[in-house]
């Protein structure tokens, strides 16, 4: 029996450490784009104003860029020390996604991030501006590879599971890179990005017009970020559907606690808040067909037929199998050398069951079941929040081309203000996939109970509060060291420098 | 232009700009001290892989045992569960 505190220390751990890189990486993926317009429109007219308003965001890159650098290591430190069970179970599968990842991060953001900071008066125009965009490309590519890892283990596809070595181990790399749920996630991913690159862009320009200062980049700066923003926004609602139907479809149970939903059925309805429903919205959400039918907890707990005929099976049917599957293993390793005739018997049985390997570890079938108010909440705050902050970009563009911006305080300081929304945001849609999942380190195959190393749970907990206080330290420095580029503001103009040096 | 030339430019490029940092100068020695931080303290004194210095063939038998053990022991699944785990009692918002 594992240490059930063990289990939850080293969860928090990696929580802690995936919410903290998620704060710089968003911001790095958004602001490339904000940035890279900026300077195609400097390249574009040749208007050195664009030139400075893209060199300042760029300045706000770089910041998030040396503060957020490595700190998905930390990631990988913890697979290989409290994750090891998992991190052999899964093989190659997960390991050469983010090999990949390593190796082109490396490259393409030493060299296209190096000639971006270091290039402006060293390479020609249309080369910085290739290196800007490249910058930006390399590290979308980047998130591809580790939400392809992350995807698999929603949706394991593309291997076979080999006793002798208890590893799994690639047999379709396509169906491992085309994964649906990796490719929806992929793009819900980066498109949020987008949108918190453009909230941050937007708030800080507020902050300028509050001051009534740099007003021209200021609107500047908000035209090209609410329009990155808003359509970012909405391909992450359209991004977000897909999802919807791909967690229908291959994490029904995620579903299920997100909407709180017990008994479930055709014309589901979908949950706003607790006692407010909107009739089959639910079932048109994750089938696209408003009779579509959509099973609760309960439904997937006890097993149902679907209308389709298929039967899906209970959680204890599921729990048989995966025991079953487990006793073949372990006679099949008992026997491989000793009894070969049997050996092959039991590897039979255990790839007979081997898609329910993981139920072997259930004890009790409410374990099968996340927890539904850590789903159900955070679901409607990052949906509530995504709402809220695309009216907020509209209005911002709206009176930004009416010409009104400038006098609207009240929407600068909303601006300004909503900045940690965006983050909220973010972080909730993280906790609705990673906490909807549980129990399951991989869907169905290895619960984090079997996934976690036997390790004291002392040592996890100390290395937990380490990285509170580093991580805390690093952020306060982040957050001062971008404060102090924002007080100083963007480059001033020739003509206006020449002016303040005669002044002085 | 030669690669040589080639070189000397990449090089000059990464030199001058390193030398002529102004606000990039604090962020680099952000970025060595959580360097050092990771590689030097965390890694060596508090995630030291549970597998290091196995073989694969060990460390296949490690996980095997480890995956065998952990497994519930009770041989007739689901007669613990009979009485139907109450979905009801979850605590629904």
């Amino acid at each position: 029996m594992t240490d059930m505190a063990l289990i939850g220390w080293s969860r928090a751990q990696f929580a802690l450490t995936a919410c903290y890189h998620w704060v710089f990486v968003p911001l790095t993926l958004g602001l490339a784009v904000i940035m890279a317009v900026m300077e195609t429109v400097y390249v574009a007219r040749g208007d050195e104003f664009w030139k400075r308003t893209a060199r300042f965001w760029q300045k706000i890159f770089g910041i998030n860029f040396a503060v957020g650098i490595a700190t998905g290591i930390i990631l990988e430190f913890e697979f290989g020390t409290n994750w090891s069970n998992y991190s052999w179970f899964v093989g190659d599968i997960f390991g050469a996604p983010l090999a990949i990842e390593g190796i082109f991060a490396f490259f393409m953001e030493a060299t296209f991030v190096a000639v971006m900071f270091f290039g402006w008066n060293k390479v020609g125009r249309r080369f910085h501006l290739a290196s800007t965009w490249l910058t930006g490309i390399g590290a979308t590519v980047s998130a591809f590879w580790i939400l392809v890892a992350n995807g698999w283990m929603q949706h394991p596809v593309g291997m076979e599971f080999n006793p002798d070595t208890v590893r799994h181990e690639m047999t379709d790399f396509w169906a491992v890179v085309s994964n649906p749920v990796a490719v929806s996630k992929f793009f819900h991913s980066v498109l949020s990005g987008w949108m918190t690159g453009a909230v941050v862009v937007i708030g800080i320009s507020c902050w300028y017009l509050l001051k009534k200062r740099d007003v021209r980049f200021a609107r500047a700066s908000i035209r090209v970020a609410s329009a990155v923003g808003i359509a970012g926004t909405l391909a992450v609602m359209f991004t977000g559907d897909s999802s919807a139907v791909h967690v229908a479809k291959y994490q029904p149970m995620k579903l299920a606690a997100a909407e709180g939903l017990l008994d479930g059925g055709q014309k589901a309805p979908f949950s706003i808040v607790p006692g407010v429903e909107i009739p089959g919205m639910l079932s048109i959400l994750a089938t696209h067909d408003v009779n579509g039918h959509v099973p609760g907890i309960n439904d997937l707990l006890d097993g149902y037929t679907a209308p389709d005929g298929t039967e899906v099976l209970s959680a204890e049917e599921k729990m048989a199998r995966g025991r079953m599957a487990l006793e073949a293993f372990r006679n099949y390793r008992e026997t491989a050398e000793s009894d070969p005739e049997a050996a092959s018997e039991w590897r039979r049985v255990l790839e007979d069951n081997v898609g329910y390997f993981g139920y072997g570890y259930i004890e009790d079938r409410q374990e099968l079941v996340p927890s539904v108010p850590m789903v159900y909440w955070p679901f409607r705050i990052m949906v509530g929040l995504g709402c809220f902050l695309l009216l907020l970009m509209i209005l911002v563009l709206w009176f930004e081309r009416k010409n009104r911006i400038e006098r609207m305080r009240w929407l600068q300081w909303t601006s300004l203000l909503s900045i940690p929304l965006v983050y909220i945001a973010g972080q909730a849609g993280w906790i609705v996939a990673e906490v909807g999942r549980q129990p399951w380190a991989i869907q169905d195959l290895l619960p984090v109970n079997a996934a976690v190393s036997s390790l004291d749970k002392g040592a996890v907990m100390t290395t937990f509060f380490i990285f509170v206080a580093v991580f805390t330290l690093f952020l306060l420095i982040e957050i001062r060291i971008v404060t102090r580029a924002i007080r100083k503001g963007p480059e001033a103009a020739p003509e206006a420098s020449d002016a303040a040096a005669q002044v002085e | 232009m030669r690669v040589t030339d080639r070189l000397a430019s990449v090089w000059s490029l990464y030199a001058d700009g390193f030398r002529n940092m102004i606000w990039g100068r604090p962020l680099w020695i952000l970025i060595f001290l959580k360097l050092f931080i990771l590689f030097a303290v965390l890694r060596v004194f508090f995630f030291r892989p549970e597998m290091s210095g196995m073989t694969d063939e060990q460390k296949s038998g490690h996980v095997g045992t480890q995956l065998v053990e952990r497994a519930v022991q009770d041989t007739a699944p689901g007669t613990a569960h009979d009485g139907g785990a109450a979905a009801d009692d979850l605590p629904l918002p």
